[in-house]
């Protein structure tokens, strides 16, 4: 990881919503931050604190905001065979009328690869999500935690060079969500994509992530920038294991939670 | 899933197969009660006749009017008869079904999809919608003529504003995850719409058309008995009008048949079309 080569550059990142009533509500305030070719971080903060915000943003779903986002390795942008971004959702968001091998296949409907290729993705990214058995099954026929590796997997196949993930493990139950961890562990290891993961889960964010993002409460703007202490290769159960993750937790809470009091404080005040 | 994996292992335990013969037996209750009760209400009807309870001139029994009805169709004038105006119906009901179902669901879908389709059409589409239709089929007479034509159109109308409303709203309201991935996903349009936003609302489409084909039925019957020499309207207005009873039951039967036929084609559509759509 070189300096020099940032994946991604958001500088001064500002974003407001109009109420109902007409009032202005400024969701982010002058969020800065680069990305490494390659890295994982985490964005954490407390409710409405505005990363959905700016996930959708670098999504591509919302285009109305302030602030610059540069891409990096330009020479990609001619490169139609990969999503310059792909994006898991929070909730249940595979397309319920097609089998776990056309769902994964759809989102590589905007690429330019031909069939045979796309043929070979869908088996690569379905058997690394582990539905191998399940290609044809419906969505309908699938847990919470299948439908949400069709996500995941429809969002690798893209082999997109940003990969956002929006709170994806939230609507899982705490089990499969620990499962899943190890999974994504698992998985990330087996792309190069550069990975923007939101969460308000710390465990999840240390488990995961080499560097974490924690912002402050709305207006959102960065409060701090965490490196991880642990190197990519421990796996998220001997991060658990390790007394730094404990003491780390520690920290990071108290900085979250000096902005969720002041969310609670104000979401009191008229 | 469960239910096959079950089945797979060959081993239903205790617990299961009685909780599987419980289900049996509530569905076979079910359909009992089901068809108990129409059973009953003709009988009670038998009883009545028979003890002259109710008019017999009218009310002729069950029985009398199907063994009068098995007499007049065992007579080839009488099958012809039958079947003629039975075709007259089905055809008025096909054209102006498939003109109107076809028209209607393109118009909804694209109406769903285009916002200034969508405000230059909902106002007068949603202005008309709750006229009843009959009242304008004078209008359909004087544009269309006496005959075919004008019923057909009348049931077009009918048939078209059911699917179009319905397959509007269901494009439009479609859960708005389906279009945050295919924006996310830069899907190219052709794909947008064929197959996140049309199947998303299919659900919609598959209920606008049901109702679609009831109010064709009950659009071409009408029409049937204001002005027309033939369909099965027209059977039931001219045999009630000769005091022919069970004839006019006969006609009622037929379109009673008509009505099943299309809750059929509904329910098949709905398992085939949406088979994920737990209702």
């Amino acid at each position: 990881m070189t300096a020099s080569n940032p994946a991604l550059r958001v500088a001064k990142l500002r974003k407001s919503y109009l109420t109902q009533t007409g009032d202005v509500v400024s969701a982010i305030t002058d969020l800065s931050f680069s990305l490494e070719r390659g890295e994982r971080i985490a964005i954490l903060g407390p409710s409405g604190c505005g990363k959905s915000s700016c996930l959708r943003i670098l999504a591509g779903l919302d285009r109305d905001f302030y602030g610059t986002i540069e891409w990096g390795g330009e020479g990609h942008k001619e490169d139609r065979t990969r999503l310059r971004s792909a994006t898991v959702f929070q909730g249940d968001s595979t397309l319920p009328w097609m089998s776990v091998d056309k769902n994964i296949g759809i989102g590589m409907s905007g690429l330019r690869i031909d069939s045979a290729s796309m043929r070979t993705r869908i088996d690569k990214y379905r058997d690394l999500v582990g539905l191998r058995d399940f290609a044809k099954a419906y969505p309908h026929e699938l847990s919470g935690g299948m439908r949400q590796r069709v996500a995941i997997a429809r969002a690798l196949a893209t082999e997109p060079l940003l990969l956002l993930m929006d709170e994806p493990l939230a609507a899982l139950d705490a089990q499969t969500r620990l499962v899943m961890q190890t999974e994504l562990y698992r998985i990330w290891a087996k792309t190069e994509s550069t990975i923007v993961y939101v969460t308000h889960d710390i465990d999840e964010a240390l488990s995961l992530c080499d560097r974490l993002l924690v912002m402050t409460a709305r207006p959102g703007r960065a409060k701090a920038f965490i490196e991880s202490p642990f190197s990519r290769d421990v796996p998220p159960l001997a991060r658990r294991r390790d007394p730094v993750f404990g003491r780390m937790q520690n920290q990071i809470w108290e900085l979250v939670a000096d902005e969720v009091g002041q969310t609670l404080i104000a979401e009191a005040a008229p | 899933m469960t239910q096959s994996s079950l089945a797979a292992g060959g081993q239903l335990d205790e617990f299961a197969s009685a909780q599987l013969r419980a289900r049996r037996m509530l569905r076979i209750r079910n359909l009992l009660l089901g068809i108990g009760f129409p059973v009953f209400l003709l009988l009670a009807w038998e009883i009545a006749a028979n003890f002259e309870l109710i008019d017999k001139r009218f009310f002729p029994s069950p029985s009398t009017i199907f063994a009068s009805i098995v007499k007049f169709l065992s007579t080839q004038a009488g099958q012809n008869l039958v079947y003629g105006h039975m075709e007259a119906t089905l055809k008025r009901i096909g054209i102006g079904f498939g003109i109107g179902a076809t028209s209607g669901v393109i118009i909804g879908v694209i109406m769903g999809l285009h916002g200034p389709t969508r405000a230059a059409l909902a106002p007068t589409l949603y202005a008309i919608f709750p006229m009843p239709k009959i009242a304008i089929y004078p209008l359909m007479i004087v544009i269309f003529g006496l005959g075919d034509a004008s019923s057909s159109a009348l049931v077009t109308l009918g048939v078209f504003f059911m699917t179009c409303i319905n397959t509007f709203s269901g494009v439009r309201y479609i859960n708005p995850i389906f279009r945050d991935v295919a924006n996310a996903f830069r899907f190219p349009s052709f794909v947008r719409w064929l197959q996140v936003s049309v199947p998303a609302a299919m659900p919609a489409i598959i209920t606008g058309l049901r109702l679609g084909l009831g109010q064709a039925l009950v659009l071409v019957i009408s029409a049937e008995f204001v002005s027309a020499d033939t369909g099965v309207g027209r059977f039931i207005w001219d045999s009630w009008q000769v005091l022919d009873i069970a004839r006019m039951f006969m006609g009622l039967a037929i379109v009673l048949i008509f009505a099943g036929t299309a809750a059929f084609i509904g329910n098949l559509a709905e398992t085939r079309l949406i088979p994920w759509h737990r209702r």
